[in-house]
């Protein structure tokens, strides 16, 4: 009877393990057998890790990229994943976090690097950096480029289905002020994100710190917490291509990425402004494998791997060679989708610089718990 | 104790010693190191600093001028309660006549099955049945296709207080089910049809027999489902879309994002403070019925 | 008379009437997930037509086949242990009287009693605090420190596991009449041979019940595996709850189903254990 018993507890476990190893093996896969070409894309590989812990974005980078990687340099890559850079500091602030290769956004990159949670890269390792677009380089928070180089970036505006509208949104006022298109809207979960554009469209620079503008924008928020539906930096993608959602705060990329599913979604920078912002490698100071990290970033910036990144993620690429080799149809998306930053559009843009997050924290704080 | 005894004893206490010794490291350790923290200063790297601070503390019941309650904390401490209490009354409603049928069927199959059918979503992930909510009543949902089939509008069912609430109670049932169900096999029943021989109407037989007999099982069954609900995480957080978040949430943000460790410590305080109390109270009741 | 009867017809018509109700409320939410699983439409607002396609990607799946891995491997060491320990508690507990009992008891009732979220918490600091100390000790760097991961995510589990467990294995072991190991005791046999051969028979429905509870439980937990877990130790909850924010991704449903399904079996086996135990266990109830 114990047989009987265990076997049924077996039974039970027995269908997941099989899934399991049916699934392909991820241990490090030195595999002999197989010529491996000498891609010369590895680096060193005597000195190359068997795996690597990798800190990155939801669904910010090719799965095929981590495969690929793994197939070529024989590192298997772990994705952790955080929708935040608030999470992202955090993780890494907190120490031995055990990731070798982070990407924050711009003013993340600046607050880890003047807190000293950055490690100068070693260039010598990365050569394809001459890829790279010299106006993505050199930017506020990093301007010799010792700790970061560009990733991908994009825009902040407003996403919209265009057969919601009559005329298509030109201000932010269309998702702050009460509409027809209320509980179908949202903002982006990020307290720069939302208060900023409050501030913007209130008259105020996106990161302006003045108590006045931060009350008003902070009440504002508070009134438009009733038309808007979430504050959500994660579903609203799926949700404008399934329609639940009809107006939102939006970045360029996910829009884009809507764009796939509904090609109804269609993008805008409004008037009063919105924000072009860059994400950027960054390895941690207590990175347990810099080495095989500075191979990865290297790798990513491979002309096709940058192309396959960028076409996946539908943002821009900042790497030169990458953009020579983008689709058509990853053309037309960005372009018929009013994605693509022409100069009239640039002129709307600031850059990507926010200010004490304490003030802005407060007010964000104030808005969520309310009501 | 004579030596025999006294090997005896040592012999039990080494059967009990791995479980105790692993709950204390684990459990009741940790606690007292939430505590702590709770009294010290909020670090950078390393999370805290080792430094006595009734800034936690202060930080938690400040007054905020700026905001429509009394503090953003406080307020959640207490929607969280309130909900958690109104929830509990409802899931109650809702799992005694439950428990009454199924304690009342004649049949053992029907009683088996029944059980069986309450368990079972008693042993499902709890992940899975809140996200079996999201999906049924997402504006792209099952539902509310179903609405438009019929020539209806699409309604938002979500991230609202309302549904919020609903998943509380959706989530405490079956929890709520079988220590009622327990109690209910238990009480003898003799005394009810006493009471019904006697001319009892059937309200009557309720309000004043049954309920008191079963008192106990729904102590309990109260007392873990006010602080299920109370420190929910996933129901607000799935369910809500931000706009109806509960203490659980706050304390997550204070540990992962915003890494204020002492503040996070602190609201937990109150938080188990809350669980403690009721389930002391449930306890002591528990046994002075028996 | 007659309107005695049919208020009571009345009143049992609507305890019928409600008790379906909430039965509906319970199951209509999973039943649904589980037949849009095979939904081949993205949405869910429209039934397309039948298929395993969602379920074909599963095995596919590089990272979700991972957090199984990571989740088996949790659960299939975590039971055993937490069964183990929790047997032997049991055995230390019931019917034995120490100084400090209902204190111990207050402290083992910890698990089952505090919200996840404060244990998750706790952990975290706890874990932090001394693994701090721990690579200091040992002077271990970044390449080889001792991180969260799944050795501490089994810790937790253990320790859960091991309260609910014993909870289970103390109801079977009290329903043992302790006359008949006190007589195998009177007869010569050693205590092994008395637990062995007399007790674990006896109160093998309840260790088996606990064992799959336990089993259940490591394979469910999100709330505290969430706080302890490190990277490269996804569990298969975390992986599904991290997938909730990402883009519309229908293989989530056949995952959900999945997870459905295996609760299920292992309910199923735990009934069984606990019917054919109540068959052939000796005990002088007379169950």
């Amino acid at each position: 009877m114990k047989i009987k018993l265990a076997k049924s507890i077996l039974t039970a476990a027995l269908p997941l393990f099989l899934i399991a190893s049916c699934g392909g093996d991820d241990s490090s896969v030195t595999d002999e057998s197989a010529e491996m070409p000498a891609t010369g894309r590895c680096g060193d590989e005597s000195k190359l890790g068997d795996t690597l812990n990798f800190y990155n974005w939801a669904d910010y980078i090719d799965p095929q990229v981590l495969t690929d990687f793994e197939t070529e340099c024989g590192v298997a890559v772990t994705m952790g994943t955080y929708t935040s850079n608030q999470e992202l500091i955090a993780k890494v602030q907190a120490g031995n976090s055990g990731y070798s290769l982070v990407i924050p956004t711009d003013y993340a990159a600046e607050q880890m690097i003047e807190t000293g949670l950055a490690q100068k890269l070693d260039m010598s390792l990365i050569p394809n950096a001459v890829n790279l677009d010299p106006k993505q380089m050199g930017l506020y928070y990093d301007k010799d480029n010792e700790y970061t180089l560009p990733y991908q970036y994009s825009t902040t505006g407003i996403a919209y289905n265009s057969k919601s509208f009559d005329t298509p949104p030109t201000s932010w006022s269309a998702l702050f002020d009460k509409n027809e298109h209320c509980n179908k809207s949202s903002i982006l979960d990020d307290q720069y994100e939302a208060v900023g554009a409050a501030l913007v469209y209130l008259g105020y620079s996106y990161s302006s710190l003045d108590p006045v503008a931060h009350e008003k924008a902070r009440d504002l928020l508070i009134a438009a917490r009733d038309c808007i539906s979430a504050f959500d930096s994660a579903n609203f993608i799926g949700n404008l291509a399934s329609g639940e959602v009809v107006i939102a705060e939006s970045w360029g990329f996910a829009a884009g990425i809507a764009r796939l599913d509904n090609p109804d979604v269609k993008f805008v920078i409004p008037d009063e402004g919105g924000i072009m912002w860059q994400d950027n490698f960054m390895i941690p100071v207590d990175a347990p494998d810099a080495y095989t990290a500075h191979v990865f970033i290297n790798y990513m910036l491979e002309a096709d791997v940058g192309a396959k990144i960028t076409e996946f993620i539908l943002g821009f690429t900042p790497n030169l060679e990458a953009a020579k080799l983008l689709s058509t149809d990853y053309l037309a998306l960005i372009n018929d989708g009013g994605i693509a930053v022409t100069d009239d559009v640039r002129k709307r843009l600031s850059p990507s610089e926010h200010g004490s997050s304490e003030v802005f924290s407060a007010t964000w704080n104030a808005v969520t718990t309310s009501g | 104790m004579n030596t025999v005894e006294h090997r005896e004893q040592r012999r039990l206490f080494g059967l009990r010693a791995p479980a105790v010794v692993l709950v204390v490291a684990l459990y009741l350790l940790p606690l007292v190191l939430i505590l702590a923290y709770s009294f010290l200063e909020s670090g950078r790297a390393g999370s805290v600093q080792w430094v006595p601070s009734l800034d936690a503390y202060r930080e938690l019941l400040r007054p905020d001028p700026r905001a429509s309650t009394y503090n953003g904390y406080v307020t959640l401490l207490v929607r969280s309660s309130w909900w958690a209490a109104l929830a509990t009354l409802v899931t109650l409603a809702l799992s005694l006549p439950l428990a009454t049928f199924i304690a009342g069927r004649r049949s053992t199959l029907a009683k088996n099955a029944l059980l069986v059918a309450v368990v079972i979503p008693f042993w499902t992930s709890m992940l899975v049945r809140i996200y079996a909510v999201r999906f049924l009543l997402a504006n792209g949902g099952p539902v509310n296709g179903w609405l438009e089939a019929l020539g209806l509008e699409r309604r938002v069912f979500l991230n609202t207080p309302g549904i919020v609430f609903a998943g509380l109670v959706y989530t405490a049932l079956p929890f709520m089910v079988l220590p009622l169900y327990a109690a209910i096999e238990r009480a003898d029943r003799n005394v009810i049809n006493a009471a019904r021989d006697l001319g009892a109407n059937p309200f009557q037989v309720f309000f004043t027999v049954f309920v008191p007999l079963v008192r106990a099982g729904v102590i309990a069954g109260c007392m873990l489902v006010f602080v299920l609900s109370v420190s929910q995480y996933l129901v607000p957080t799935l369910l809500g879309g931000g706009k109806a978040n509960m203490i659980a949430n706050v304390i997550e943000n204070q540990f992962n994002e915003s890494q204020n460790w002492p503040l996070g410590s602190a609201i937990s305080v109150f938080l188990v403070v809350f669980s403690l109390i009721g389930t002391w109270w449930s306890v002591r009741f528990d046994e002075e019925t028996n | 008379m007659s309107s005695a009867r049919t208020r009571r017809a009345v009143s049992g018509l609507s305890l019928g009437t409600s008790s379906v109700l909430t039965l509906a409320i319970l199951y209509i939410p999973v039943v649904v997930l589980v037949i849009f699983s095979f939904n081949s439409a993205r949405t869910g607002a429209t039934w397309e037509s039948f298929t395993f396609d969602w379920y074909k990607e599963i095995p596919r799946d590089r990272q979700l086949m991972r957090a199984i891995t990571n989740s088996m491997w949790i659960a299939l060491i975590a039971t055993p242990v937490s069964t183990v320990f929790a047997t032997m508690l049991a055995l230390g507990l019931e019917g034995s009287r120490f100084r400090g009992k209902r204190a111990t008891q207050q402290v083992l009732n910890l698990p089952i009693v505090a919200p996840e979220i404060i244990t998750g918490v706790s952990l975290l600091a706890a874990f932090s605090l001394v693994l701090r100390i721990i690579n200091d000790v040992l002077g271990r760097g970044n390449a080889d420190a001792i991180r969260f991961g799944r050795p501490t995510i089994l810790l937790a589990h253990i320790a859960f596991d091991t309260a609910f467990a014993t909870l289970i294995v103390s109801a079977s072991l009290r329903n043992l009449n302790p006359a008949i190991s006190e007589a195998s005791l009177d007869l010569g046999a050693t205590r092994w041979q008395t637990f062995w051969k007399i007790t674990l028979p006896a109160i093998r429905p309840g260790v088996l019940g606990g064992a799959l509870m336990a089993f259940t439980l490591s394979i469910d937990n999100f709330v505290i595996t969430f706080f302890v877990s490190g990277p490269g130790s996804t569990t298969l909850p975390i992986e599904i709850y991290e997938r909730l924010s990402r883009t519309i991704s229908p293989s989530i449903n056949a995952v959900a189903t999945l997870i459905f399904a295996s609760s299920v079996i292992v309910l199923g086996g735990a009934l069984m254990a606990q019917a054919i135990g109540s068959r052939s266990t000796v005990n002088s109830d007379g169950d």
